[in-house]
């Protein structure tokens, strides 16, 4: 856990990294489709950061489940785009060491969920990305 | 815009082994690229490439090391990669970066991996890292020229480093100083879209450094102006501006980038929200706007210290009164004696969410933003809470020697 990061934090990050998403040319269509509610969609994320960074323990869900869903549109691509979007709004956002672990965790994550659409199965969410 | 389109030619064998230290790269990617920027810089003409800013907060080791684990874990399916490659493409063109400079980056890097990985960077790993550094550096070097192709065909466009002269400096407050820069060569320039910023070389007498700077004035063929504030604990480049740099002296810029600006056909009213000097791309923005689109309906709030930091009031007042539908709002937040509201300034305080959404349209506005961290933080954060969805909310860090960048 980093003594400076804190939820309001990742709060603005996760509204500011969307932000730019929803403007993208190929991610903005894919999370139209997906996302019904954005004010519910940003405090699950929410939800998922703070526990992933902080502890929070809030987050109570099955991300591979939910992009399995989409498996068909979501290309190699597009998690190079996730990525690189998230890299320069936390760089923009938040202070360099900060940035960097949510970087870390976001690449692991992207690392993950790629693994998983590969295989189409649905595994337990692993352990060494529940714990913060 | 023509992609170039990796192409399947990298050995099985060589895939098999960049796979393979995919493992080690996560656990020492950014000790890895530490120890490469390290060996690169041991050499000042490679050292003088670099924004050097970027190096001291580990910003721009840690873009890189996530760049090259991308580029390892999708060894298989390139094609993924298109993105990135653009982006760095775009990034190179600004720093003008060259095919020359590739084979010095290409020996630090696989020098660095040797002295990390030990005895783990065997002679075929490092073989297989160095077939695959060329294949991406080959891609980067196709794109690269073809985007300065692009750039040199449009009227006044230009390519790599052009010579300007400094043909006015105006004091537009205590810290902030506007240079308007005219090319040496008395030709056009390339007109910038409004929010976009150029890439200085600033030959200083502790040597060459480049610094970001947003563009002040709207596009134009003739000039640009940057307004700059003077970073007394930065990394030196506005201390040059402000103490060294007259009429008359020359500097060097590439062509304007940056993806964040005004459209050219805005479908929204605008508010745009600005912080200190954050202010340089929102001027950019209203003379844009003043000259045309009459018809948009335009809110210009920005918060400064006091009268004494305020920048480019009046120029804004005028563009706002010439326009009809521009308001323009400014907030202190250390008003000095004599300052105030309905006189020097409009409010007194930091800018707050409550006061946009009973004074600016942010229910259907377009909001750019441009500031400080922090100031980022809290109105992406606030304007998100107020309603405002992400699709509206533009925004560009701003600040002293630490622009975010990607390697």
């Amino acid at each position: 856990m980093l003594p400076d990061l804190t939820e309001a934090d990742l709060r603005a990050l996760v509204h500011g990294f969307y932000a730019r998403v929803r403007q993208d040319p190929e991610l903005g269509p894919v999370f139209a489709d997906a996302v019904a509610d954005w004010d519910e969609h940003l405090q699950r994320l929410t939800d998922f950061w703070t526990s992933l960074m902080l502890g929070s323990g809030r987050y109570r869900g099955h991300p591979a489940g939910v992009h399995l869903a989409h498996a068909a549109r979501i290309r190699p691509a597009l998690f190079q785009r996730w990525l690189a979007l998230w890299r320069r709004s936390s760089d923009e956002l938040l202070p360099p060491a900060q940035a960097r672990a949510v970087q870390e965790r976001a690449a692991r994550i992207a690392d993950h969920l790629q693994r998983v659409l590969a295989a189409r199965a649905v595994p337990a969410f692993s352990d060494q990305e529940s714990t913060p | 815009m023509s992609h170039a389109t990796p192409r399947p030619v990298l050995s099985e064998a060589t895939r098999a082994l960049v796979r393979a230290s995919v493992p080690a790269l996560a656990e020492h990617g950014t000790l890895i690229t530490t120890t490469m920027y390290r060996r690169l810089f041991q050499d000042a003409s490679i050292r003088a490439l670099f924004n050097q800013a970027n190096q001291d907060g580990g910003s721009q080791p840690a873009a890189l090391a996530g760049a090259i684990l991308a580029y390892a874990r999708h060894i298989d399916d390139l094609g993924a990669l298109t993105g990135a490659v653009e982006r760095m493409a775009q990034k190179h063109i600004a720093y003008h970066i060259l095919p020359e400079h590739y084979p010095s980056v290409a020996k630090a890097l696989l020098g660095a991996i040797g002295e990390v990985l030990g005895e783990a960077a065997t002679p075929e790993l490092l073989a297989a890292w160095g077939e695959a550094y060329w294949f991406l550096a080959d891609l980067l070097i196709a794109r690269e020229a073809a985007i300065r192709s692009e750039i040199e065909a449009d009227a006044g466009g230009w390519r790599g480093w052009r010579r300007f002269t400094v043909a006015q400096r105006i004091v537009e407050s205590e810290l902030i100083v506007s240079f308007v820069l005219r090319p040496a060569d008395g030709g056009a320039v390339l007109p910038h879209k409004p929010g976009q910023y150029l890439t200085l070389r600033l030959a200083t007498p502790q040597g060459e450094i480049k610094r970001n700077y947003s563009i002040s004035c709207g596009p134009n063929a003739d000039h640009y102006r940057i307004s700059v504030k003077r970073e007394a604990q930065g990394h030196g480049g506005s201390r040059y501006l402000h103490d060294a740099v007259a009429v008359g002296d020359s500097l060097e810029a590439t062509p304007p980038s940056g993806d964040f600006y005004l459209p050219d056909a805005p479908s929204r009213p605008v508010v745009l929200l600005s912080g200190g000097v954050g202010l340089t791309p929102m001027v950019s923005m209203l003379e844009t706007i003043a000259a045309k689109h009459p018809q948009l309906e335009t809110h210009y709030v920005h918060g400064t210290a006091n009268s004494a930091s305020h920048a480019m009031d009046a120029h804004v007042r005028r563009l706002a009164s010439g326009h009809g539908r521009m308001r323009v709002a400014s907030f202190y937040c250390e008003p000095r004696g004599g300052d105030a509201p309905g006189k020097t300034h409009d409010v007194d305080g930091l800018i707050d969410i409550a006061w946009l959404r009973s004074n600016t349209p942010l229910d259907q506005a377009d909001v750019y933003l441009c500031g400080p961290r922090p100031f980022l933080r809290r109105f992406v954060q606030e304007l998100a809470q107020a309603g405002v969805p992400g699709e509206r909310i533009h925004y560009e860090f701003f600040g002293p020697s630490d622009e975010a960048l990607a390697a």
